[in-house]
């Protein structure tokens, strides 16, 4: 039996934006089949997409590039990406690491991400 | 299966004496011949029956780190006593594993194929997340939608290695047998609960016990300890003294219960056994796994937990479950030859200074782009000093960290 390790949930924050919140593990064994997974619920009309990773509990550098590859494919439709993650956490610091802030909008909350789309 | 049967043994329908006349009454042998057919079918349906359990029941127990499994199916000797015991071990998220033991009232066939559903339900279930007790309730509501009406007994046991804990629940199963590192076997307590099936709107409690590294955790059938000519609690309690001395490889733990408990070695029901012992962290860990992205995992998990058992903090052991997963991967990615691959973790703790391992056998090639060379950076970043070993046999990637405030070795 083959372990999941994460799951994923979709909702719309509102109309324009879709928001992915990922809970669990991200690493080599489920990182591209997740990322097609939140590519195609992103339609090309939707103005961002909130990825939520306050429950991310590992996440390792296929899980980054799984990011940077969403924050190409967004940015090339004119989208906006915001990443959600706590401050202090390990995941947090991976992304610091790999500078995810030079593709997406990194933040604390969906409260906050809402507010960085309103302001981008 | 012959030699169990009476077909070709003692007739109990025969007169004392043996064999029929051969030129005897023309009665007798047809009513013999019709014995001997149905005894025919019921051999059919025993072999099918049997061979349709097997094949339900993992052959393989998952790998979980820190918890050595082991289990048993043995078919009943009784006339088609085949079917509806089961055991499982289902990994869940955090390293958590749920272990399964299951007793579905019948024999035969029926039985068997109403153990596959009930097998497959509780995995659903479990694999949500959701609590042993609400896995009892919803499997008592699943057992009452099953066309075949019919009850079963179920018993739960989520392992937590990290916090060497079990959360035990029960629908009219007997108690697991809970052996601590001492060697002191107990049964565990808690409320029976009601069988799934027996009741419409049954509720089922939750009990949490210490499982310290080094106890075992014995699940069984009623198979095991009651036979016709013993009753279940004499059963119990001579499975109660056995567990003082369990031998410590759960495997050979299930053949000494099944070879003390079956007096001749055959089950009279069929019996289901399951034995958990989680281990003590070693002072050097040591993992060959299968050169496959599935296995970081439990690569993640094992380190996580010998780091926390020799004092790393969370966020220092985070931060290298991350470097060592990175060095993985790019273990993982290194070309193999199509087969049986597998690469080594090796973390050993050095004076002040931690050093992890990973070893594969495979030649080195450079990262190549994306995530290669990102893991590459991230390793850097987060130890004390890499190094790279390209040898003819393999590559092996060395890394160190110095730590503060370990426990003293």
């Amino acid at each position: 039996m083959r372990d999941r390790l994460a799951e994923v949930g979709f909702t719309e924050a509102r109309a324009d934006t879709i928001v992915a919140s990922v809970s669990g593990d991200i690493d080599g064994s489920n990182a591209a089949e997740l990322r097609r997974a939140v590519a195609e619920r992103v339609p090309s009309t939707a103005r961002s997409l909130i990825m939520d990773l306050t429950a991310t509990t590992y996440i390792d550098s296929t899980g980054v590039e799984l990011l940077f590859e969403l924050a190409r494919r967004l940015s090339a439709r004119r989208q906006i990406f915001t990443v959600v993650v706590p401050k202090g956490s390990g995941v947090r610091k991976v992304l610091e690491l790999c500078d995810i802030g030079s593709v997406a909008i990194l933040v604390e909350s969906q409260g906050d991400g809402l507010e960085a789309v309103d302001a981008a | 299966m012959a030699d169990r049967g009476w077909i070709e043994g003692e007739d109990p329908s025969l007169p004392e004496g043996g064999t029929p006349d051969p030129g005897g009454d023309a009665i007798l042998g047809a009513a013999l011949e019709g014995l001997r057919r149905a005894a025919e079918e019921v051999e059919v349906e025993r072999s099918t029956a049997e061979t349709l359990q097997r094949s339900l029941l993992r052959e393989r127990l998952p790998d979980v780190p820190g918890l050595r499994l082991a289990a048993r199916y043995l078919p009943g000797s009784g006339e088609a006593r085949i079917g509806g015991d089961w055991y499982d071990a289902i990994p869940l998220r955090d390293g958590r594993v749920g272990l399964v033991i299951g007793d579905v009232v019948g024999r035969g066939i029926e039985a068997a194929a109403r153990m596959a559903h009930l097998q497959s339900a509780v995995r659903a279930y479990a694999l949500e997340g959701l609590r042993p007790s609400l896995i009892l309730e919803r499997m008592n509501g699943f057992v009452q939608e099953l066309e075949s009406r019919g009850t079963a007994t179920l018993l739960l046991a989520v392992v937590d290695p990290d916090a060497e804990t079990v959360r035990l629940a029960s629908a009219g199963h007997p108690p697991p047998l809970i052996v601590d590192p001492d060697g002191n076997s107990s049964f565990a307590e808690g409320p029976a609960g009601n069988p799934l099936g027996a009741s419409l709107f049954p509720s089922y409690d939750e009990t949490v016990m210490a499982m310290p590294t080094g106890s075992a955790l014995v699940l069984y059938t009623d198979g095991i300890v009651e036979r016709p000519d013993q009753a279940l609690d004499v059963g119990m309690e001579i499975l109660a003294d056995l567990g003082l001395s369990l031998p410590d490889e759960p495997d050979e733990a299930c053949r000494t219960l099944l070879d003390r408990l079956l007096a001749d070695g055959l089950a009279h029901d069929d019996v289901a056994l399951l034995i958990a012992r989680l281990d003590a962290p070693p002072l050097t860990l040591d993992l060959v796994v299968p050169a496959d992205p599935t296995s970081l995992v439990g690569v993640r998990r094992g380190l996580g937990r010998w780091l926390r058992a020799i004092g790393v903090g969370d966020a220092d052991a985070y931060e290298l479950q991350v470097a060592c997963g990175e060095a993985c991967a790019n273990a993982i990615a290194h070309a193999y030859p199509p087969g049986d691959a597998h690469f080594a973790v090796r973390a050993v703790r050095e004076g002040s200074e931690l050093l992890i391992e990973v070893g594969d056998f495979g030649a080195w090639r450079p990262p190549r782009g994306g995530s290669g060379g990102r893991g590459l950076a991230l390793i850097e970043q987060l130890t004390d000093s890499l190094e790279i070993d390209r040898g003819i046999a393999g590559t092996t990637v060395r890394m160190r960290r110095k730590m503060e405030g370990m426990a003293p070795s």
